[in-house]
């Protein structure tokens, strides 16, 4: 058991400490401790009519959260504007190079007989490069001595 | 007010329509010993009023799981304690005060503070208490003011009779060169 007298042993090699006043320095407001009891029960009292998802909001929107919350939503919405920007810039460049086509009556300066030349000069290119094809395999046929009539079979 | 005993206070406290009565009384039953400890390790009045409110809703909400391995004082005290060094952790971050700066802070506090009526020592004594470490002080606080059994601090503490003795012992010695000046 702890007793004063334990207590002056402890300070004896403190003799000032043990000759001062151990009184309570510090003061409080007049009537504090008589209306304290009554704000803890107001406090209990309006945390405990608090609804469960008001707890739940109120634990969510700690002023740390909200800090990182903030900053996240800022970074989200400035990609989305970011990307919305970028997507809209290329239909505008697209119907862009419409327009100018337009404006430009490209098409229209087309000859219509520098068309047909282009689209038979491939053509013919094509033909001549099948019948050269062609020939090549009717002499492969001959040089075998491949019957006509076998390969008319597989067919 | 009759005089409860805490397992009287518990037992009313576990029953749902006595439970806020019980709390009440227990609130009454507390108050000053824990405000005045608080008030020892955060100085000011409006902050230790601030830190009392946090202890109590903490015990109303602790209460329940509050098993009587323990004594109902001792928990209170600790979790008294806890709350104090949160608060003063917190408050040294909200207002930027620079690491080990915190203790001279509170020291001007008190220097200007209404509600500290100690004479010229009290106030060295004070400003002594405040030039030890967290722990050394609040042991020496709770040893010299309140005289609380060291078995009991070992309890709200958690640290061992002996280094509690031990730190007692170093904390008088510094205050005591403190006071004298030498």
């Amino acid at each position: 058991m702890i007793t004063n007298e334990n207590m002056d042993d402890e300070l004896k090699d403190a003799p000032l400490l043990k000759s001062m006043s151990r009184e309570n320095p510090f003061k409080v407001p007049d009537g504090y401790f008589d209306s304290f009891p009554t704000i803890i029960s107001e406090k209990i009292a309006a945390q405990n009519s608090k609804p469960d998802w008001a707890i739940f909001l109120q634990n969510v929107f700690q002023p740390k959260y909200v800090v990182a919350m903030l900053v996240f939503a800022v970074v989200l919405t400035s990609g989305i504007f970011y990307f919305n920007e970028h997507s809209k810039l290329n239909q505008q460049e697209m119907l862009l190079s419409y327009d100018d086509l337009n404006n430009l009556n490209y098409i229209e300066q087309i000859d219509e007989s520098d068309l047909i030349d282009a689209y038979s000069s491939v053509s013919n290119s094509e033909v001549y490069q099948s019948s050269e094809d062609n020939s090549d395999i009717e002499n492969y046929l001959i040089d075998n001595q491949t019957d006509n009539a076998i390969i008319e079979n597989e067919l | 007010m009759t005089d409860y005993t805490d397992s009287e206070l518990l037992e009313q406290f576990r029953k749902e329509n006595t439970r806020n009565y019980a709390f009440n009384l227990i609130v009454r039953k507390y108050q000053q010993k824990l405000y005045y400890h608080i008030r020892k390790i955060v100085l000011d009045h409006d902050d230790a009023h601030d830190v009392s409110q946090n202890t109590f809703i903490k015990a109303w909400k602790g209460l329940n799981n509050f098993r009587e391995d323990a004594q109902l004082y001792t928990w209170l005290y600790r979790i008294a304690t806890n709350e104090s060094f949160t608060f003063l952790k917190q408050k040294k971050t909200k207002f930027l005060i620079p690491l080990g700066d915190g203790e001279h802070e509170l020291s001007n506090n008190l220097a200007s503070d209404n509600n500290f009526n100690g004479d010229k020592i009290q106030m060295k004594l004070q400003q002594a208490i405040l030039t030890l470490p967290e722990k050394q002080r609040i042991v020496f606080n709770m040893k010299y003011f309140d005289n609380i059994k060291y078995e009991d601090m070992s309890e709200i503490l958690g640290t061992s009779v002996g280094a509690l003795k031990a730190s007692y012992h170093h904390a008088v010695k510094k205050i005591e060169k403190y006071i004298t000046g030498d």
